[in-house]
């Protein structure tokens, strides 16, 4: 590697890095609360525990839910249908003014036994809705995701190119070194670049896939526009439907549809995940990578009959795929504690490079990037 | 190509490397596997936490290194 080579890669280092860092410290702060999301939940009295009861029957129908649920949200329509991972015996549906609605959504939580309301969550608001904000879109929506997508994609520019930096600072350093004797300035650069190697796999990896994340309502958009619209082209030009087929129903369409997999989530017509005239019921896998994949079943929601079934593409699985990978939520509690302690490291490598530009910062080329040690290396003659 | 006078890039990179191996592995096969491997899996995503730990608290700071150009710029 050369003078001039060297001096592009530290220009490059230098710039996406600092563009990006005043970022990526709000993201890693924010993302430490999220990373226990559930415990903090359960820690401030957030969490709905389901009722020990004796029942023996079998679960509430489903139109039993949505009509308690609908009871409790007059003028309300239902949007999604959902439950938590650690919270088998409940169902939860989220309402909204119209099918379309982004804000003033309602939940209400019940017992799928019985389908006694447990709850009614709060929505937007609280410490943790503003660390989620924070973190997902900066409170702007798409264009703020989409801005978070850019500095993400500048801190795998920095990560890329401070590896390929490592090697001019390491050839006279052992793995490792940490100067701690000499002066701060060295000790900070050997932290700095010790930190950033160990943890360059991690720091890529939830890098990338936040990056992978930002483009989620993108992803769903294309789909739609291409095999969802493939899926529903018969109805086209039909009115949307005035009265609705039985959930219970279309649900057990859908599960003979696909015997082998189970509920994943119920999109109700005129959401984002189906049409206007259908349950999109999403159909999920059992093992620790097919339950976070899902196959959508498109019932009609007037005869509850089956309209089509596919496979999600490619750039739907990816997006589903690397959403836990950035989460970190798929390991149970001891990943979820490294993730913080890993989260806190690539907070110090930011902070260490940000101290590292500010002392430097009116040299015209830090001498710490270049003439320290591309004297030392000589270009490869033949 | 660079040649060095005392770390090649293969003696530079060869720990990061596996390291980064080590770690991406175990990042993805925590997502594949549950039970036994899970634990495995989520050592391995620790290996860089460990091994920071290591470097920066445990290992003696190396006097004896050369006096770096680094050391010599400042």
């Amino acid at each position: 590697m050369q003078r001039k080579t060297i001096r592009r890669w530290a220009w490059v280092h230098k710039w996406s890095s600092l563009v990006c860092t005043v970022f990526m410290l709000l993201l890693c702060l924010t993302g430490l609360p999220l990373v226990f999301s559930d415990e903090i939940h359960d820690w401030v009295g957030d969490h709905i525990a389901t009722p020990e009861i004796q029942h023996t029957g079998p679960m509430a129908s489903m139109d039993t839910l949505l009509a308690a649920a609908k009871s409790r949200n007059p003028g309300y329509v239902p949007l999604y249908m959902f439950r938590d991972e650690d919270e088998p015996l409940q169902w939860t549906i989220s309402m909204g003014k119209t099918a379309d609605a982004t804000t003033g959504i309602r939940y209400v939580v019940m017992d799928a036994r019985t389908a006694q309301v447990l709850g009614e969550p709060p929505a937007e608001q609280g410490f943790m809705y503003v660390m989620f904000k924070l973190h997902t879109d900066l409170f702007a929506g798409l264009p703020g995701m989409l801005f978070l997508g850019v500095m993400g994609l500048l801190l795998v520019i920095a990560i890329i190119s401070g590896v390929v930096l490592y090697a001019p600072f390491m050839h006279k350093l052992s793995f490792g070194d940490i100067r701690h004797q000499r002066g701060e300035k060295l000790k900070r650069l050997d932290i700095h670049n010790m930190l950033g190697i160990v943890t360059l796999s991690w720091f890529f990896v939830v890098g990338a896939t936040g990056v992978i994340n930002t483009w989620a309502d993108l992803l769903v958009t294309y789909w739609q526009s291409d095999q969802m619209a493939q899926m529903i082209a018969p109805y086209k030009n039909l009115p949307p439907p005035t009265q609705f087929a039985s959930l219970q129903q279309s649900m057990d369409v859908a599960q003979k549809t696909e015997p082998d997999m189970q509920l994943g989530f119920i999109a109700f017509p005129g959401t984002g995940y189906t049409s206007q005239h259908h349950y999109g019921i999403f159909m999920r896998g059992d093992t620790p990578l097919t339950k976070r994949l899902f196959k959508p079943v498109l019932i009609d929601a007037q005869t509850a009959t089956l309209t089509d079934s596919r496979p999600l593409p490619w750039y739907l699985v990816a997006l589903l795929v690397s959403q836990p990978l950035h989460f970190g939520d798929y390991g149970g509690m001891s990943l979820k504690w490294i993730w913080l302690v890993l989260d806190i490291l690539s907070i110090v490598v930011l902070w260490t490079g940000l101290k590292i530009w500010w002392k430097k910062r009116h040299q015209v080329m830090p001498a710490i990037y270049v003439d320290s040690m591309a004297h030392r290396m000589q270009p490869h003659q033949g | 190509m660079i040649r060095m006078k005392h770390q090649s890039l293969t003696q530079i990179f060869f720990w990061p490397a596996v390291i980064a191996v080590i770690s991406l592995a175990g990042l993805i096969f925590a997502l594949v596997y549950d039970d036994g491997l899970e634990i495995v899996a989520n050592a391995a995503v620790a290996l860089p936490v460990a091994v920071a730990f290591y470097y920066y608290y445990l290992k003696p700071d190396r006097q004896s290194t050369p006096k770096s150009a680094l050391k010599n710029r400042q």
